[in-house]
């Protein structure tokens, strides 16, 4: 640490201390706000330029149960399931310099429950980077983990978004995907280096920027043996570049994004005879306009303005596979021709095994979006109307900009139930637990790694074939000071290709991202129209709309049936929702918050799998006494499947049965207390029941009926959390 | 600034220009002696060639054999050979081309001689009866086979395409593939003293190979491989079939 920064701190919060009093007595109070919020910034900014080594962080402590009952559960099977840990995240800033940054988040995580099983406890990095601004302000780089974001086409991560969340909730959603390393703008994760240049002002030009990324991103776990659950060893890179200008209001860019995997890598280890690889390349190029009146006409209290982009997107995949090639050979051979030995030369084309490369498929696509906005500030009333046009190909493809980080569709709490009725498990297994589980509750453990969660693979040379266990594992457990990270999270922060998109239509089940945009912007083969409006009085009331509709030309219900061949449907979609907050407390001049929430959405398809969802929120945020606040959140989430239902195949191969998921009542009730123990640190008790009903009919070739499975979990929070 | 960006890039150029060439450097061709023909060196090995025929003729008939079946095949070939074997036009073509037997008309001639000898003797015994012991001379070349005349027809017969008429037209037609031929030479003639290429008028005072110790070591042969010694002379042949050393 810094003695004489701190020194130098202390003086200037002195000095603000006094101006901050001094000024008290001013008259104009606006003027006194503005006056402390510059100082307040000047010490942000000084606290943020101190060199040396600097640690913040967050210390939890807490424990979590979950007791679960439902009719459907086995006799025998457990019911609750217990959390205790200490989590600890560090975040080491080294400033070498004031223009860069070197940032290193550490978390040490230590579960009470398996503490006598761990021989040691690691330090766990999730968090590498060296960032700066440079060149007089003119350069910002990132090297290492970073947030990107290009525009909705290119690079965006589309996000769930819940009117009026209750801050009970949005808290539980931020921690999820927090552990994930995730956060809720729509920047994307991503690792590698970026270089962003601003120009400033140029003559007639306010700005120009461009842009260069490069990172790698996911196919890679580890390459051999020790196999994590992603078997694909290949690398894939991003390559990312953009430029723009601003002036007079408008902006005008140019954005391109390549995906592409690199075939070398995959190419330098077997494959079996009866395995194919996929090399996936994606290429993106988008030109982005926006226009705000604000910059040219400044003294209307109101201003309008247009955004929009249009983009070409190229998606190639090739594969490998084993096969049969001709190979030239020659061999010496030796014959007697009437008593004379002649040696020549036989040439041979024997077919060998060999890699064999062939293009599979390819697809070019275009997509546009414009939306017109108004925007203003009248006697107190914040707003933003904007409405748009959208339209998408079919075969456009943008993977960076579609793929959302909610997943869902994972069972979080209590996942060591099991049932009674072999139904029940293939509903829970492939239907998923419930979206609000998902949405809200993660579980993060640090386990030492044993035969059960340690995956290995016999054939060194093959990982991706290979189903056996390595010779190796036991001499591995023996000798094993590793601990794992294990999630129970709805979140991932890793991308998926169009191929992979297509095989996974179970993610239609959970439409929580939203039903009829599940990717963004970017969702192929659309098109409609958008509107939405926020309204903000005084941050004493709050006011959200979104409406939308939206048709979808190729909407294939052919792959839920039985014989998967293509039914192609044309398919609408209509969406709307409105929420209303209101700060009691601010309305009736007292000195606390008393935020009252509530929020109602719908979203349903004309055809396909006429999926309806409706969302209803319900929340409250109180200052009740001194350091202790109230928090309480309902919400409840009904999707209905009204085209026969969700079809799921179970039991064996040789006698399968169908099951069809009709609908599923969610619902969530959170209470809880939070106590400010001493600055920035907090005691919170919570309550929390979630139930999930899921009501279903079934085939198993002997019997048909209908039947429900319907499991309440009711959890027990307690944490006390201490930001540093 | 502007003088020192413009030296930089003639140097760039320079390195650049220092670092290429426009030859391309073949391994493959730069283990070949000066002068080295594929077809050159076919022409002083006839027997080369004569086996590219054979193993063409014998893939193509064993793959006509797989698709007709033995018995069909079998049938098709004892036709097709007696066809051939009447037709002494086409027999001589085969027989007298340089590369698919080289024969000549004198060794036709007393192949035809020898063979009517045979018969006429054995005539000569089928009109007396039988073997008499008067005529012990003509009883034993009735007893003979026609060791010459077979010779054509195994040779003949080696490069018959079964089911087609006009054997000699196609197996001419086929290209040399010079490949193999070439390959021949880098793999064993070389190291075994085969010549490869005609004589010029200037060396046929040259020493003959047989003549060189390398000879006799190599016709002795060796009881293994690694004893094997490799020739390291390059030869030429003159027109009556000597082996010259090739002065350097």
């Amino acid at each position: 640490m810094n003695f004489n920064m701190n020194m130098r701190k202390f003086l200037l919060t002195s000095a603000l201390a006094f101006s901050a009093t001094a000024a008290f007595a001013a008259e104009n109070q606006a003027e006194v706000v503005t006056q402390q919020k510059s100082l307040l910034e000047k010490l942000d900014s000084l606290n943020a330029a101190v060199l040396g080594l600097k640690i913040n962080g967050t210390a939890k402590a807490g424990a979590l149960a979950s007791f679960s009952s439902s009719d459907q559960y086995a006799e025998n099977s457990p019911t609750q399931e217990n959390q205790a840990f200490t989590d600890v995240n560090l975040r080491l800033t080294a400033r070498p310099s004031s223009e860069t940054m070197i940032d290193v988040q550490l978390r040490l995580h230590k579960d009470w429950q398996n503490a006598y099983d761990e021989n040691n406890n690691p330090i766990i990095g999730h968090w590498f980077s060296y960032d700066g601004t440079i060149l007089n302000k003119h350069v910002d780089f990132n090297l290492g983990y970073m947030r990107i974001g290009y525009t909705p086409l290119t690079i965006y991560t589309p996000q769930t978004e819940i009117l009026q969340e209750p801050e009970i909730f949005a808290e539980k959603r931020r921690e999820a995907l927090a552990q994930r390393n995730l956060d809720t703008t729509s920047r994307r994760l991503l690792q590698g280096l970026n270089v962003a240049y601003q120009s400033g002002n140029v003559g007639p030009v306010d700005n120009i920027t461009a842009q260069l990324t490069g990172a790698r991103l996911r196919n890679t776990a580890k390459k051999l043996d020790q196999v994590f659950f992603d078997f694909d060893f290949a690398d894939r890179y991003l390559l990312g570049a953009r430029v723009g200008a601003d002036a007079y209001g408008a902006h005008l860019g140019v954005n391109y994004v390549n995906l592409m995997d690199r075939k070398l890598t995959t190419r330098s280890k077997k494959i079996a005879t009866t395995d194919t690889v996929y090399y996936d390349k994606n290429m993106v190029f988008s030109a982005d306009l926006a226009f705000d009146s604000k910059k040219i006409l400044p003294e209307l209290p109101v201003s309008f303005g247009v955004n929009g982009e249009f983009a070409m997107s190229n998606w190639k995949v090739d594969r490998d596979y084993m096969g049969k090639v001709p190979e030239t050979t020659y061999s010496l051979t030796q014959k007697n021709i009437d008593g004379k030995e002649v040696i020549y030369i036989v040439k041979s084309t024997p077919k060998v095994d060999a890699r064999i490369n062939e293009d599979y498929r390819e697809q070019d696509g275009k997509s546009i979006y414009a939306n017109l906005f108004v925007k203003g500030n009248v006697s107190g009333l914040d707003f933003k109307a904007e409405a748009g046009y959208l339209q998408t190909d079919s075969s456009f493809w943008s993977e960076l900009a579609s793929s959302p980080v909610y997943t869902g569709r994972a069972t979080i709490l209590n996942s060591n139930a099991f049932y009674s009725n072999s139904i029940n498990d293939v509903i829970l297994g492939t239907f998923g637990a419930s979206s609000l589980e998902n949405l809200y509750y993660s579980v993060y453990n640090s386990t030492t790694l044993n035969a059960n969660n340690l995956m290995t693979s016999e054939n060194l040379a093959n990982a991706l074939s290979s189903e056996d266990e390595s010779t190796n594992m036991f001499a591995r457990l023996d000798n094993n000071y590793k601990n794992g990270h294990f999630y129970r999270n709805g979140y991932t922060g890793t991308t998926s290709k169009k191929l992979e998109v297509e095989k996974d239509y179970l993610r239609d089940i959970d439409p929580s991202v939203s039903m009829s945009l599940p990717f963004g912007l970017a969702t192929p083969d659309r098109k409609g129209i958008m509107a939405k409006a926020d309204a903000n009085w005084e941050d004493k009331i709050f006011f959200n709309g979104r409406v939308s509709i939206l048709t979808q030309t190729y909407a294939d219900y052919g792959k839920w049936t039985v014989a998967g061949l293509p039914v192609i449907q044309e398919n609408k979609y209509t969406e709307f929702a409105f929420g209303l907050g209101a700060d009691v407390g601010a309305l009736a001049a007292l000195d606390r918050q008393i935020l009252i929430q509530g929020s109602f959405s719908q979203a349903s398809e004309s055809a396909y799998l006429k999926r309806q969802a409706t969302r209803i929120v319900a929340g409250l945020t109180a200052d009740v006494w001194g350091p202790i606040g109230v928090l309480a959140g309902f919400q409840q989430y009904k999707k209905v499947f009204d085209n026969g239902g969700v079809p799921l195949v179970g039991g064996t191969e040789e006698a399968p049965f169908v099951v069809n998921v009709n609908d599923a009542t969610e619902r969530l009730i959170m209470a809880g207390v939070r106590v400010k123990l001493a600055p920035l640190s907090y005691l919170s008790l919570q309550y929390g029941m979630l139930t999930n009903e899921l009501q279903y009919s079934y085939n198993t070739g002997v019997v048909a009926g209908a039947d429900k499975v319907s499991i309440t979990k009711n959890i027990l929070s307690a944490d006390v959390t201490v930001n540093f | 600034m502007k003088k020192l960006h413009q030296y930089m890039m003639i140097l760039l150029a320079g390195v650049l220009g220092a670092c290429s060439s426009m030859s391309v450097d073949d391994p493959y061709v730069d283990s070949y002696p000066a002068g080295f023909s594929a077809l050159e060196y076919m022409s002083l090995h006839p027997e080369l060639r004569m086996m590219q025929y054979r193993d063409y003729v014998s893939d193509y008939n064993t793959q006509l054999k797989e698709n007709l079946g033995d018995a069909a095949y079998n049938a098709q070939k004892s036709t097709d050979e007696a066809n051939l074997l009447a037709n002494t036009e086409a027999m001589q073509a085969i027989y007298f081309d340089k590369y698919m037997a080289g024969g000549t008309p004198e060794q036709w001639a007393a192949a035809l001689q020898e063979k009517a000898e045979i018969e006429a003797a054995k005539a000569a015994v089928e009109a007396a009866g039988g073997p008499t012991k008067a005529d012990s001379v003509t009883n034993a070349i009735a007893g003979k086979k026609p060791k010459l005349w077979n010779t054509i027809v195994s040779y003949v017969t080696a490069v018959n395409l079964v089911g087609v008429d006009n054997d000699f037209a196609v197996l001419t037609a086929l290209p040399v593939d010079e490949d193999v031929i070439s390959q021949q030479f880098l793999m064993f003639g070389r190291t075994h003293g085969w010549a490869y290429r005609a004589c010029r008028p200037d060396e046929l005072a040259n020493v003959n190979r047989v003549d060189l110790p390398i000879y006799k070591q190599q016709a002795e042969g060796v009881q293994k491989a690694e004893y094997f010694v490799a020739d390291t002379n390059l030869y030429c042949q003159d027109e009556a079939g000597a082996v010259r050393v090739i002065t350097q």
